[in-house]
């Protein structure tokens, strides 16, 4: 028992579908059978009183008087006997109402006159008669004695102008609620019936309706990890299950990506790793081989040092990266005057400028300032400006420039440099992209990895970085950052940071 | 100078953090006893403050093996057992202070104070090199009679060299003291940070004391003649 209700519980698309449609259903029956219900009532009750118009039109064409008044009455319709002579006479002769004729004939002053036997025990309202009499025939509802309903139909005789005589004619509804009363449960009958069969019905076409969706299931699951470049089939419907099949296949390729790129990187990584290992193992051999002077060693033990340092830096490197992709990196945000601190990366880059022979220049015009992790945005300027000072020859120039347009900092790195093509700029900021790897093997401080973090780094601020460059003209790198909002930067936040830089410039506006 | 924070308790351990890395100190955090050991063998931290109740393996044997091999940074055991034996074995085990839960945090920052004080060759709250001097209480630094505002990193950078004068420290040793383990890449950041301070001292021309000293590090030493 506990089992079945766990399998159904809670239910699935099918059965939510099923009592749905099942509800909705109810709701309809419901209506559809209320209107039946009236509308046959009405309609039986016209007729009723229909035929109690006849009847008393029937019963009028009878009635004759002389010139004396006196009011004679044949018996039209013939199945009147029991309408006496005399009024009085039929006291206390209770007739049945439901199968006896119920008819009287009053004077023109509302007089009872004659009645038939079960007439007498109904209680007739006055408005019945005075109704009448005004000219205008009344017909409604009356009660017998014993409590029972009767419908009335009363109505004036009227000869040469005056008024002769009222007759009054009623007929017990006990057949018409009969009727009614049968076609009531003939509905309540027949609609649990059709709800059923709408239930089954409605969850055999909610199956239908999953088919498709039960195929696209056993096609992914056949899918595997390692098998990524298969794909589910794609239904021509335009449909949801065709929506459905698109996804999954964006997300497939998507996988199929990322798992190509991460075999790539660590395929990069691996040999990027080897190559000092490889440079430090040679050394050492050497080393070992020959008798050297401790000169000689010193240098060897020297390149040894900066190989390991190289490979440090990877490592740690990587590590970032990696932990940025895991999205653990929390960012240390604060108000950052960009301008002070490109001036102040500029400097520190100048000495290794000098020695390429290029000539690096700031272009600032005023103070811009953006939320960021400030020793991380020096950092990707670093790399920028090294990657700038390895693709440019001497003679060259490097323009660093800061400005602010509406609520975006632009941080532009130029160079006169030798350019990069176009086909390699879409994968500049891919990890161990390199444009000419000879080129990087004469500057053993490259990674492969510096342009990666420079985009992973602003992209974290918020920001976008963009390149143009124009082979043997040059390249520029354009960072925007979103500006520090006014709010967030409460006055002094920046003076302690800064106050060297009010020392150095003091009149800065 | 850089602390790791061993305790078990998501939101003590993450307040903790936060309110060591307001005084300046970069601060990683380990929630079980494995991770503290991997940690603490691996990164040449100045302090650790360890929960003795952790999941794995206890404080007391964290302490243990990290004593075992040879690591000398000072530990501050934090423990809700007030026990006079618990706090004798963390003792003899090799902790250097204990602080029993729950303590106020001002307690806790004067102990790593005096713990770190410990270990420079200063007694006194008060670090000095020269006419500089750095107060580590007030986080206030002068030169002379000029008093210098520094930023969080920047006083970091600085405490870190005043703890070692004359001592050659590479870039990645330096990174490894100021910065936590999201940041420790960042070593060629050094240059533009120790050229920030620099700036500083040096702002009324008094005479450089941070050298140079190239494809090795820097170096807090009397200028040169």
């Amino acid at each position: 028992m506990n089992k079945l209700f766990s399998r159904l519980w809670p239910p699935g698309v099918r059965l939510q579908l099923m009592f749905w449609y099942t509800a909705v259903f109810a709701v309809l029956i419901f209506f559809s059978d209320t209107i039946l219900y009236t509308q046959l009532q009405t309609s039986l009750l016209g007729n009723l009183d229909t035929s109690l118009q006849q009847q008393a039109e029937q019963i009028s064409n009878g009635i004759t008087t002389t010139n004396g008044g006196t009011i004679t009455i044949q018996n039209v319709t013939g199945d009147l006997p029991e309408l006496g002579t005399n009024a009085t006479d039929q006291q206390g002769n209770h007739a049945d109402i439901n199968f006896g004729s119920l008819v009287r004939i009053l004077d023109a002053r509302g007089h009872l006159l004659r009645e038939t036997a079960a007439s007498t025990a109904l209680r007739i309202p006055s408005i019945s008669i005075t109704q009448a009499l005004q000219g205008t025939p009344w017909q409604g509802n009356v009660t017998t004695s014993a409590g029972q309903q009767v419908r009335l139909y009363s109505m004036v005789l009227t000869e040469n102008g005056t008024h002769v005589a009222i007759v009054q004619v009623g007929e017990s509804p006990v057949q018409l609620n009969g009727a009614l009363h049968s076609v009531a449960l003939e509905l309540v009958l027949i609609a649990p019936c059709i709800l059923l069969l709408g239930a089954l019905g409605s969850y055999w076409l909610a199956s239908r309706a999953f088919v498709p969706i039960d195929r696209l299931t056993r096609t992914t699951q056949r899918i595997q990890a390692g098998d990524l470049h298969q794909r589910v089939p794609v239904p021509h419907t335009h449909d949801e299950v065709h929506r459905l099949a698109t996804t999954l296949n964006e997300m497939i390729s998507r996988l199929d990506e990322a798992f190509r790129r991460q075999r790539r990187f660590v395929a990069d990584a691996s040999h990027e790793l080897r190559t000092p290992v490889a440079v430090i193992r040679s050394m050492t051999d050497l080393a070992l081989l020959e008798e050297l002077t401790p000169q000689e060693f010193r240098k060897i033990l020297g390149n040894i040092n900066s190989e390991a340092e190289r490979l440090s830096h990877l490592i740690s490197e990587l590590l970032a990266l990696a932990r940025s992709d895991e999205g653990k990196t929390l960012l240390e945000l604060e108000p950052v005057r960009l301008d002070h601190f490109v001036e102040g990366v500029v400097a520190n880059a100048e000495i290794l400028a000098m020695e390429h022979h290029i000539v690096l220049d700031v272009q600032i015009t005023k103070p811009v300032i953006v939320l960021g992790d400030e020793a991380r945005l020096i950092q990707a300027l670093i790399n920028l400006l090294d990657n700038a000072i390895l693709y440019t020859n001497a003679g060259g120039h490097i323009t660093v420039s800061v400005e602010q347009r509406e609520n975006t900092a632009y941080l532009a790195i130029r160079d006169t440099g030798i350019g990069i093509a176009p086909e390699h700029i879409p994968h500049l900021f891919e990890r161990f992209y390199r444009v000419d790897p000879a080129r990087v093997r004469t500057d053993g401080n490259s990674s492969g990895l510096g342009l990666a973090i420079v985009e992973w780094v602003i992209r974290a601020h918020g920001g976008t970085i963009t390149v143009e460059s124009q082979v043997g003209q040059g390249s520029t790198f354009l960072i925007t950052l979103p500006l520090a909002s006014t709010k967030l930067v409460h006055p002094g936040a920046l003076t302690p940071e800064r106050s060297k830089a009010v020392e150095r410039e003091p009149h800065h506006h | 100078m850089r602390i790791l924070v061993v305790e078990d308790n998501p939101s003590l351990g993450l307040s903790l953090k936060k309110s060591l890395e307001k005084y300046h100190y970069a601060v990683d955090l380990a929630t079980d006893g494995e991770d503290a050991v991997s940690l603490g063998l691996s990164v040449p931290y100045d302090l650790l403050i360890l929960d003795i109740l952790l999941p794995s393996l206890n404080g007391f044997e964290v302490c243990r093996q990290l004593r075992d091999h040879k690591r000398k940074y000072p530990i501050l055991m934090l423990t809700a057992l007030g026990e006079l034996d618990q706090r004798v074995t963390g003792l003899d085990l090799g902790a250097d202070d204990y602080l029993v839960k729950p303590f106020a945090f001002r307690e806790l920052e004067a102990r790593v104070r005096a713990l770190l004080r410990r270990e420079s060759t200063s007694k006194t709250s008060v670090l000095s090199f020269l006419d500089i001097t750095l107060d580590t209480t007030t986080h206030e630094a002068t030169r002379g009679e000029r008093t210098i505002v520094l930023s969080s990193k920047e006083y970091a950078l600085l405490e870190f060299l005043m703890h070692h004068p004359r001592q050659v420290l590479s870039r990645t040793m330096i990174a490894e003291h100021i910065w936590d383990f999201d940041a420790e890449h960042l070593s060629n950041v050094i240059d533009v940070y120790i050229r920030y301070v620099r700036n500083k001292l040096c702002a009324k021309g008094e005479a450089d004391v941070i050298h140079t000293i190239r494809g090795s590090g820097y170096q807090l030493k009397e200028p040169n003649q």
